[in-house]
């Protein structure tokens, strides 16, 4: 009963990811696809407090074996996925409460299915990450903007740090700072009618609208995702859920 | 990071323009292609006869794989005809697949309705799928397409071209670009 117990708060330990609430709220994107697309109302959701973990992904492996990378369908994921764990389920020296990375769209999308969510979408994702520490809103707020292009501009560290480092005011942390993550409609961005007008816009256009911190970092995120297929995977980009409703 | 954000980017920019994959071989038969199969996603679609086929019902030919909706005006219509236009100069054994992402609005009637009035024959097949479904082929398959508020959808005119095992031999974006396509199919 007392090892039963253990086990069970051992599992808590591992699997549960701390969803905290954000949103309602309404997403106004830097770049519109379309002028109907300037105030996207958000509805309330669920997003993971932190980044999912080496060690939370482990035990997905394990549970999902297919999901090793010795097992895993070349279509799911590309040759690099998972390569920083010493064995198909061993972590080694892969860091147990960093984010995990070199996961691909598919494998973070079944991890969150595993978990009873889903990945978050553009607009849920861009509203949790427009949050300072004290507000909701800081695009406007240069220091804010700064910080988090300079993190944008500094090597990725060869050992990602543990996550928790910084909580924004919905509660939810590392939104910026540590690794870069997987949204559902990362292939949906700049999309529009012509693509060839989203194409231009996307390779020459954007440099124009660079002078605004908050419109350059927001046009990496877009130009980074834009560049992703479904079955790549690299150092610095991870992941994290959302849920419809409250999970316990 | 960022001179790998840019790499990135830049690699994105030059993927716009239409690429083959692998040079197509001088014989007659279908080179064979290293890329994943398509088909390893296991996905059920309902085709215009409401029947649940796999997304490799066609396997064993050549076939011709784009995404659609079949209330969008303009843009679909127009793929549809180059898909056509690619067929009249195609080996008689190249299919077909067009895969709705708008499964809530597109029954097998309404399908069926569409490919009747377009003249669609046994060549084509019209299918749906579940919204988590339809994600991971498109997201395979690259082809980028979102939903708008207003239930309209904006999206690309990406057609790829699947060997007999449903890898990618070849693919095209955007309107009258059949010569990759049938290249690679000669």
């Amino acid at each position: 009963m007392i090892a039963r117990g253990l086990l069970l708060l051992a599992f808590a330990s591992v699997a549960s990811a701390n969803p905290v609430p954000v949103g309602p709220g309404t997403y106004r994107p830097t770049f519109p696809a379309s002028p109907s697309e300037a105030a996207v109302p958000v509805a309330k959701f669920w997003l993971d407090r932190d980044p999912v973990t080496n060690t939370q992904f482990l035990a997905f492996v394990r549970a999902k074996p297919e999901w090793r990378r010795d097992r895993v369908k070349q279509l799911r994921a590309d040759a690099s996925y998972l390569a920083h764990w010493a064995a198909p389920d061993a972590l080694g020296d892969a860091p147990a409460s960093a984010p995990v990375v070199h996961v691909s769209w598919f494998a973070a999308r079944a991890y969150c299915t595993w978990r009873g969510g889903r990945l978050p979408v553009e607009k849920e994702w861009e509203l949790a990450a427009a949050a300072s520490e004290k507000a909701h809103d800081a695009r406007g707020d240069r220091a804010t903007q700064d910080r988090i292009l300079a993190w944008y501009a500094e090597r990725t560290p060869a050992r990602l740090p543990d996550v928790g480092q910084r909580t924004n005011a919905w509660g939810v942390r590392d939104m910026h700072g540590l690794v870069w993550e997987w949204i559902e409609d990362f292939n949906s961005a700049l999309v529009t009618a012509d693509s060839r007008s989203s194409g231009d816009m996307f390779c020459g256009g954007a440099a124009a609208k660079s002078q605004d911190p908050t419109a350059y970092a927001t046009f990496m995120r877009l130009a980074f995702r834009s560049s992703l297929e479904a079955r790549f995977t690299t150092p610095i980009l991870g992941f994290r859920c959302a849920y419809d409703e409250e999970i316990r | 990071m960022r001179a790998a954000l840019l790499l990135l980017a830049m690699a994105a920019c030059s993927s716009r323009s239409t690429t083959v994959s692998p040079a197509p071989a001088p014989a007659a038969k279908l080179p064979a292609s290293t890329a994943p199969s398509v088909y390893e996603l296991g996905i059920t679609l309902r085709d215009s006869a409401d029947q649940r086929i796999g997304l490799d019902a066609l396997r064993g030919g050549p076939v011709l794989l784009t995404m659609f909706y079949a209330s969008c005006a303009v843009a679909c219509p127009a793929v549809i005809e180059d898909l056509r236009r690619t067929l009249a100069e195609a080996p008689p054994d190249v299919k077909v697949l067009l895969v709705s992402f708008d499964p809530a609005r597109d029954t097998p009637a309404k399908l069926a309705e569409l490919a009747a009035a377009r003249g669609l024959d046994g060549r084509w097949t019209l299918a749906a799928a579940d919204d988590a479904d339809v994600r991971e082929l498109a997201a395979a398959i690259g082809y980028r397409y979102r939903k708008l508020e207003t239930g309209e959808f904006f999206h690309g005119s990406t057609i790829v071209l699947l060997d007999a095992e449903g890898r990618p031999l070849a693919r095209t974006e955007g309107f009258n670009q059949r010569e990759p396509l049938l290249e690679a199919l000669r």
